[in-house]
C-alpha cells in the first residue's frame, strides 16, 4: 500500500516540473507606414444622360454619338441647340468624390481640355485651357454636371475625341 | 518487516528532497526557443536584428499607386487594407524541439486593426499557429486596416509592434 503512495507522489512531482519547464521564445515585428490623405474621383452615368463607358471608374468615356447641326437622330440622353454660327450638344454625367483620411468637408473641382477648334464647357464654365467647375463639391454623393460641346459651322466634318482631365482638391 | 522498513526509508527522503528534485529537472531543460523575423522575396522591406524586426509599408493611402508590387492595398467602402508578407522562423539551439505553437499580441491598443494570416491581433495574446516546424521559415501575410475617417492631414505614422511568442509542443 505504501508502494503505491510513494509512486503517486513522484508522478505528481514530475508533472509539476514539466509544466514549469515549458520552452518558449519571442520576437517583435514592428509594422510602420505613413498614412496620407487622399481623394478618389469617379464618373457615374446620370439617370438622364447617356451611359458612360467605364462608369464607376476614374477613366470613363462619354460618347455623344453622331452629331450634326440639323436633323438626324441624337443618342439617348444627348440634347442639341443650334445657334447662328455653331451648334452645341449637351449630355449630363455625374461626378462622385470620396475622401479618405482627410478632414475637409468639401472640394473644388476643376476641368481642363485642349481643343483649338471646338468649345467645351461644364455647365456654364468654359474649360478650354481649364476652369473651376465648382468650389463647393460634396463628398460621398453624385454631383450632376452637364458636358457641353460647341462645334462651329465652319469646322470640317470628322471625328472629335478629346480627353478632359478633372481634378478634385480638398477645400 | 524488512521490506516495510525499506519502503518507509525511501519514502521519507523523496518527500523531504522535493526541492532538490525540481532543480535537477531544470538543468535538463532545453535552451529557450527564439523567434526570428525575416524579409521574404515578395514582401515589403524588413530590417531585422534577429528577434526584432521592422517592416516598412511605406506611404499608403486609399487611392495611392504602389511603389512596388510587394505591398497591396485593398479598398473597402469605409477603410482600406495594406497587406504584405514576412517570414518567421522558430529556432531551437538545443535541437530538442521539433514543432511549436505561436501566439501573438499587439503591444498597445490602436485604432488600426492588425491581422496575421487573417487572424486579428489584439492586446491579449492569442494562438496564431500550431505545429509550426522548428528551424524552417514560414511565410505569413500581415494586414493593417486603416479606416478612412482617421485624419492624416499632417500625415500619420503607424508604428505598430506585434509580439510573437513560440511555445514548444
Amino acid at each position: 500500500m505504501k508502494k503505491f503512495f510513494v509512486a503517486g507522489m513522484l508522478m505528481l512531482m514530475f508533472g509539476a516540473v514539466s509544466a514549469f519547464a515549458q520552452t518558449t521564445g519571442s520576437g517583435t515585428l514592428t509594422a510602420t507606414a505613413t498614412v496620407q490623405g487622399s481623394l478618389q474621383l469617379v464618373f457615374n452615368s446620370d439617370a438622364s444622360g447617356p451611359a458612360l463607358t467605364g462608369t464607376g471608374t476614374s477613366n470613363a468615356t462619354l460618347a455623344f454619338g453622331t452629331i450634326q447641326a440639323y436633323g438626324g437622330s441624337l443618342a439617348t440622353g444627348v440634347s442639341r441647340t443650334a445657334g447662328a454660327s455653331s451648334f452645341t450638344v449637351s449630355a449630363p454625367f455625374d461626378v462622385f468624390v470620396s475622401k479618405a483620411n482627410v478632414t475637409s468637408t468639401g472640394y473644388t473641382l476643376t476641368a481642363n481640355v485642349t481643343d483649338a477648334t471646338n468649345t467645351w464647357a461644364i455647365g456654364s464654365t468654359a474649360i478650354n485651357g481649364g476652369g473651376t467647375v465648382t468650389a463647393t463639391g460634396t463628398y460621398g454623393a453624385d454631383s450632376p454636371f452637364t458636358l457641353n460641346l460647341t462645334v462651329p459651322y465652319s469646322s470640317a466634318a470628322g471625328a472629335i475625341s478629346k480627353a478632359i482631365s478633372f481634378t478634385a482638391t480638398a477645400n | 518487516m524488512t521490506a516495510l522498513a525499506l519502503l518507509c526509508a525511501s519514502a521519507v527522503p523523496v518527500l523531504a528532497a522535493r526541492h532538490r528534485s525540481v532543480r535537477v529537472v531544470k538543468v535538463a531543460t532545453p535552451a529557450a526557443l527564439s523567434v526570428s523575423l525575416t524579409p521574404v522575396a515578395d514582401g515589403a522591406p524588413l530590417h531585422s536584428d534577429g528577434t526584432a524586426g521592422a517592416i516598412d509599408l511605406g506611404a499608403v493611402s486609399y487611392v495611392a499607386a504602389r511603389r512596388d508590387g510587394n505591398v497591396a492595398i485593398e479598398q473597402q467602402s469605409d477603410r482600406y487594407t495594406v497587406a504584405t508578407k514576412f517570414g518567421l522562423t522558430i529556432n531551437d539551439p538545443s535541437s530538442h524541439v521539433t514543432t511549436a505553437s505561436v501566439t501573438a499580441y499587439v503591444v498597445y491598443p490602436s485604432r488600426y486593426v492588425v491581422r496575421v494570416d487573417g487572424v486579428k491581433i489584439d492586446p491579449t495574446p492569442r494562438l496564431l499557429f500550431a505545429h509550426v516546424p522548428v528551424g524552417r521559415i514560414s511565410v505569413h501575410r500581415l494586414e493593417v486596416e486603416i479606416p478612412n475617417n482617421v485624419p492624416a492631414d499632417a500625415e500619420t505614422i503607424i508604428n505598430h509592434p506585434i509580439q510573437f511568442a513560440a511555445i514548444a509542443e
